[in-house]
């Protein structure tokens, strides 16, 4: 039987290429990442990190990615300008649908008026305990300690977080229950749609959707009274920033960022700002095809 | 006595038509002035509100002319429940399927052509299409009262004459 997140996100192919879709044998569905669609061409299925073109469908009529656009948003385009100005769309179920469009310029605002081009459905997949192995190596004598989880695109950075927020919240994995709060910029994890978070982000965790992460975080801060706040993504100076100060606040913060491991953000030199502010580091690798979890003590010179 | 009986057919045959045609008049009107009104409502909750277009039209199912209620409310059904079809083609169906026999075929055709733009554009787009669509329905309406009063009229006049001239004849 297919798993109900695949169906899911097929649901919201046209026909024909849902069709296929559906016609992938099993093994094949588990382990797909994502639906891609170009304009002219055939649809492909991501399967371990590889494209594959999806037997049995035809080329992709742009008729075919109108109709992606307007399931995923549930005929509403206009209750998703916020992320549609970021270039997706959040799907009931949490599947983020990327789009690739021809713009118009309209005043200051750029804005989707031409054909679209390609988008590309990637497949909410929530993997319920996976943070069960990492969260008690993140407890000190103090509570939780301050961690931020490293590894490339893709590796499954965010599904680690959000199961460490559940965990976090629901007391599951940990010595008990705290106060969370979450600055969800890319809406990825809590993945709100209409104001229900599509994603399980645990009992006790307030959530800012959309929005600058770095003004979020300090306003969780200043009215949520969070005990761990988190973010997604640190990319900017500014992010650094807040969560510096989230840091002085008392507050402790899980963030994620995009490097190989300690050793390229040490090279990039911002490693010597984010020891300051986080105590743990976890890195996300794959070896075999399966990923491995390993945690540093950031103060530790081995990190 | 049958004699009496058919002038009494024929008169009532000759009033009942010229109520039909100023009746079938007035509900012309009702229903593009409902219309009118419906599309204004649309524009509100999708533009100013970003009310999700399913929610809209489920507003609008509750509409009192009965033409609109049946469109309304089966667009707001099959939003929800159809996944083959995009929702332009399931609204035009219905205005097509419902709104035939109320309205003529220019303003079937704007009603039909609604459907393209819903849901499909940001709301700044929606709300010019809306407008545009408020415009050609005003301008429908003012026809309907202007022009559609005359020959509802006038249909009316012909119906009674006719009516009369038969009666006399029968005479």
């Amino acid at each position: 039987m297919k798993d109900g997140k695949y169906l899911e996100a097929a649901g919201i192919l046209p026909p024909a290429i849902r069709a296929a879709a559906l016609a992938l044998p099993e093994g094949k569905t588990a382990e797909a990442e994502e639906f891609r669609l170009r304009a002219g061409r055939r649809p492909t299925v991501l399967l371990g990190g590889k494209e594959s073109e999806l037997p049995g469908a035809g080329s992709v009529s742009p008729a075919e990615l109108d109709f992606v656009i307007e399931k995923a948003a549930g005929v509403s385009l206009h209750t998703a300008a916020e992320s549609l100005k970021e270039g997706f769309v959040t799907a009931a179920g949490g599947h983020r649908v990327g789009i690739c469009a021809a713009l118009g310029a309209s005043g200051e605002e750029r804005r989707v008026v031409c054909a679209l081009l390609s988008v590309n459905i990637r497949i909410a997949r929530e993997i319920r305990g996976v943070a069960d192995a990492v969260l008690p190596r993140l407890e000190g004598e103090a509570g939780f300690c301050s961690t931020l989880i490293i590894s490339p695109p893709g590796a499954g950075k965010t599904t680690l977080l959000r199961d460490m927020i559940r965990g976090l919240s629901n007391g599951r994995g940990c010595s008990r229950s705290y106060r969370c709060a979450v600055a969800d910029e890319r809406r990825e994890i809590a993945a709100v749609r209409r104001g229900v978070p599509q994603f399980d982000i645990g009992r006790h965790t307030d959530v800012i959707d959309g929005g600058c992460k770095a003004d979020s975080l300090i306003s969780l801060i200043r009215c949520m009274n969070p005990e761990i706040a988190a973010m997604d993504e640190i990319t900017r100076p500014e992010d650094s920033m807040a969560a510096a100060a989230a840091a002085r606040c008392g507050v402790k913060l899980i963030a994620t960022i995009h490097a190989g491991g300690i050793g390229e953000l040490r090279e990039r030199g911002a490693w010597r700002e984010l020891k300051r502010i986080f105590e743990r580091a976890v890195v996300i690798s794959r070896e075999n095809g399966r990923r491995r979890y390993s945690v540093y003590e950031t103060g530790d010179s081995r990190a | 006595m049958l004699k009496d009986l058919g002038l009494l057919s024929v008169s009532l045959a000759a009033a009942y038509t010229a109520w039909r045609c100023a009746a079938g008049q007035r509900e012309r009107r009702t229903v593009l002035s409902a219309l009118l009104s419906d599309i204004s409502l649309l524009k509100l909750e999708i533009c100013e509100r970003l009310l999700p277009l399913p929610e809209a039209l489920e507003k609008l199912s509750k509409e009192k002319v009965p033409c609109l209620r049946a469109f309304f409310s089966a667009c707001a059904k099959e939003i929800r429940t159809c996944e083959n079809v995009p929702f332009s083609e399931i609204w035009s169906l219905h205005a097509r399927k419902e709104l035939s026999e109320k309205l003529g075929a220019e303003e079937l055709e704007a009603a039909a052509e609604l459907g393209r733009f819903l849901g499909r554009y940001e709301a700044g787009q929606q709300r010019e299409e809306l407008e545009k669509a408020e415009r050609r329905f005003e301008g429908f309406l003012r026809r309907e009262q202007t022009q559609g009063a005359a020959r509802g009229r006038l249909k009316a006049a012909v119906s009674l004459c006719a009516g009369a001239v038969a009666v006399i004849l029968m005479l």
